[in-house]
This record gives C-alpha cells, sequence and structure tokens, in this order.
C-alpha cells in the first residue's frame, strides 16, 4: 500500500516538472509499469494539441474589441455628465468682458466674505471671551454723617461721626448671589468737602453726602 | 512548447485590458488543450474556448486573484462550458458524438511530415473518449490545464492523495487502450 503510494507521489512530481519544462530526475524505481507510465506521460505532453497562431491572435483580437466597447460605453455616461456640467458653466459665464469682470469681481467678493465668516469674524461679539466679566455697577449709597462740632473753618477739618450701620445689597449678577454686605462704621475724620457751600451749621444739623463705596 | 507559466495577476495602476490581456496570454493554452481533451474535436474546441474568454471577460471585473489563480478561474469556467455544451445535446446527439470521435480525430488536418504524430493523435482521442468520465477529466485538467492535483481535488471535491491514485490508473489505462 506504502509503495503504490509512494510510486502514485513521485509519478506526480515527475508529471509536474515536465508539464512545467523540465526533464524528469533520474529514477532509483525499477518498476517497470511506472517507467512506462512515465514514458508514456512524457509522449501524452508531446502531443498535446496546440491552438494555431490564427486562431490566438483573431481570438485576441476579438477580446480586445470587446473590452475597448465595454470600456467606452462606460465612460460615455461620464463624459456626457461633464460636457453638460460644462455647458451649464459656460453659460453663467457672460460673453461682455464688462459684464465678465463684474461678476468675477463679485464672486471674489462673496468668496472673501464667506472667508471672513467662516473665520468668525462678524460674529465675534457671540464668541466667549478669555477676560473676567466686569462687575455690575453698584447702586449709590446713602450715608448719614454728622459733625461733632458746632462750628468749623471753612475748608477746616470737621470731625464727623457716622453712627448707622450700612446695608448694601448688591446689584443681582449671574451666579453671583450672595447675602448683603454689611459695612461697619468707624468713627473717622473727614474732611469737609470744599464744593460744599453751605459754611455754618446748627448743631445735631445733619447733611447728606452721596457715599460711593470704592 | 508552453508559455510563462508566472501567476499573471492584475497589478496597482494597470488597466482591465492590459491585466485581461496578460492572463489570456497565459492561460489560453492551457485551456484549449483542455477542451481539445473533452470534446476531441479542434474546430469544437476553438469555438469553446472562445466562448470561455467571452465569459471570462464578462466576469473579469468579480474575478479575485486573491482566491484563485488565473489558471484556475479560466479552467473552472471551461469547465462548466464543457458541461454545458454536453448538456445542451440530447442523449441521442450525445451518442452519435462519441461514435464520430474517430471520424473527427481521422479529419484532423495532419501535415505530410508529421503523419506518425497525427495517427497517435486520432488513436489517443479514440482511447480517451472510451476511459470512464472521471478519468477522462483527470486526465484534462492534468494535461491540458496544468493543474496541480490540489488544484484538482478541490475543482472535483477530492482528497489530493485520491486525485494522485485516480491519475496514475488513468494513465495506465489510457496507456493500455492507446497500444492495443
Amino acid at each position: 500500500m506504502d509503495k503504490e503510494r509512494n510510486t502514485e507521489r513521485k509519478f506526480t512530481q515527475e508529471l509536474d516538472k515536465m508539464l512545467a519544462g523540465e526533464e524528469p530526475g533520474p529514477s532509483s524505481t525499477i518498476d517497470e509499469d511506472y517507467q512506462t507510465a512515465i514514458g508514456f506521460a512524457r509522449r501524452l505532453i508531446e502531443l498535446r494539441a496546440e491552438p494555431s497562431p490564427a486562431f490566438e491572435s483573431q481570438i485576441k483580437e476579438r477580446l480586445l474589441l470587446k473590452l475597448s466597447r465595454r470600456e467606452q460605453e462606460t465612460e460615455a455616461p461620464v463624459q456626457a455628465k461633464r460636457s453638460w456640467l460644462w455647458e451649464g458653466v459656460r453659460r453663467l459665464v457672460p460673453e461682455s468682458m464688462v459684464l465678465r469682470a463684474a461678476a468675477i469681481t463679485s464672486l471674489v467678493a462673496i468668496m472673501t466674505a464667506g472667508t471672513l465668516w467662516g473665520l468668525g469674524m462678524f460674529t465675534q461679539s457671540q464668541t466667549p471671551s478669555l477676560k473676567p466679566p466686569l462687575p455690575p455697577p453698584q447702586p449709590p449709597v446713602t450715608v448719614e454723617i454728622t459733625t461733632i462740632r458746632t462750628t468749623s473753618p471753612v475748608d477746616g477739618e470737621v470731625e464727623c461721626v457716622r453712627t448707622e450701620t450700612v446695608e448694601v445689597m448688591p446689584a443681582p449678577s449671574p451666579g453671583t448671589a450672595g447675602p448683603p454686605v454689611i459695612y461697619n462704621c468707624e468713627e473717622t475724620t473727614w474732611n469737609f468737602p470744599s464744593y460744599h457751600k453751605k459754611s455754618n451749621m446748627e448743631q445735631q444739623e445733619s447733611i447728606e453726602y452721596d457715599y460711593y463705596r470704592r | 512548447m508552453t508559455k510563462s507559466e508566472g501567476k499573471p495577476e492584475a497589478h496597482a495602476g494597470e488597466s482591465a485590458a492590459e491585466a485581461f490581456g496578460e492572463i489570456y496570454e497565459c492561460t489560453m493554452p492551457k485551456v484549449f488543450r483542455y477542451i481539445s481533451y473533452r470534446v476531441v474535436d479542434t474546430d469544437l474546441a476553438q469555438d469553446l474556448t472562445s466562448t470561455v474568454f467571452e465569459k471570462a471577460l464578462k466576469g473579469f471585473s468579480g474575478y479575485r486573484a486573491d482566491k484563485a489563480s488565473s489558471s484556475t478561474w479560466l479552467i473552472a469556467i471551461a469547465r462548466n462550458t464543457v458541461i454545458d455544451y454536453y448538456r445542451s445535446l440530447n442523449s441521442k446527439q450525445q451518442a452519435i458524438a462519441l461514435d464520430q470521435v474517430d471520424e473527427i480525430a481521422s479529419n484532423r488536418p495532419s501535415p505530410e511530415d508529421d503523419a506518425i504524430r497525427g495517427d497517435e493523435l486520432r488513436r489517443l482521442y479514440i482511447s480517451l473518449a472510451g476511459l470512464p468520465q472521471e478519468e477522462r477529466e483527470i486526465i484534462s485538467l492534468k494535461f491540458g490545464g496544468e493543474l496541480t492535483n490540489r488544484q484538482i481535488a478541490r475543482m472535483l471535491g477530492f482528497s489530493e492523495s485520491k486525485v494522485g491514485t485516480k491519475l496514475y490508473r488513468a494513465v495506465s489505462r489510457l496507456r493500455d487502450k492507446f497500444e492495443e
């Protein structure tokens, strides 16, 4: 069984060599059947029919013709589409040189505007800034101060005492709503404002000044 | 005798016509010989070879070189074409076709200086026609299509070793018939 398998394998190997145009190697097999089979296989290869050169070139020519026709058929719709597009573009362009220049200028302007718009030049205010937001304007706070002395020289020092506690409610701003800010007033010496016209004040008289928190 | 046996596969940048032309050059003789073994008539073999390449041209866009070599692909098409041809004949016509092998083979044009070859070819075709279908197929695939035993095994659904056994027996049987 193994001997038969080996003979068949050897036969296939030698046959493949002969089909590839090589000479079979020297055989150590003395099996007569094998040698006869190899010899007959060689004869079969020699006897193989070959296509005539005329047939070979004729069929090749026909196939290439069909192939080129097929390629033309597949390319034709694409070319038709391209020419239709080109014709459309050509119709859009005016024949007058002045109109043509105007059209090109308009086109360039549109393209420039489009580019700038694309870069966000027109929508800059909407873009978030990296700077911190400015604090909202604070409402003026009215503080009442009372002089200690009854008289005072013009442009001189006036001792005033604030006895109230001023409560300032900060203006609401997004995300910063908080508790009221409380200012504890202390005894302070103030310069009498020079622009104040009133030079004489009665005892316990009070003047109101606008106080702006810094 | 044979042309380049390299694997002609389509390369990148190569046009379809170039790739197909390359495949044609390398495989056409194999396809023709395979069909000649199967139909034992040169004119018919030429017609069927032409049909095979037209079918191949139609299906060329779907051909995958990584799935099968061009030889295997075209011999498979040739095999189906021959099967279709025999199916198209009714049983009576098939019997006549086999009876006519002797006549067809004898009528093959043989050059004056190659009378012996012509005679041997005629005897070979008669002997081939007398083989069982399966053995004739294996001999055609091997000597005509030049397929490896592995390729034949895949095509016929046998194991590779079984193909080797059948091939050796078929050649021996053909030799016996040839020398009768």
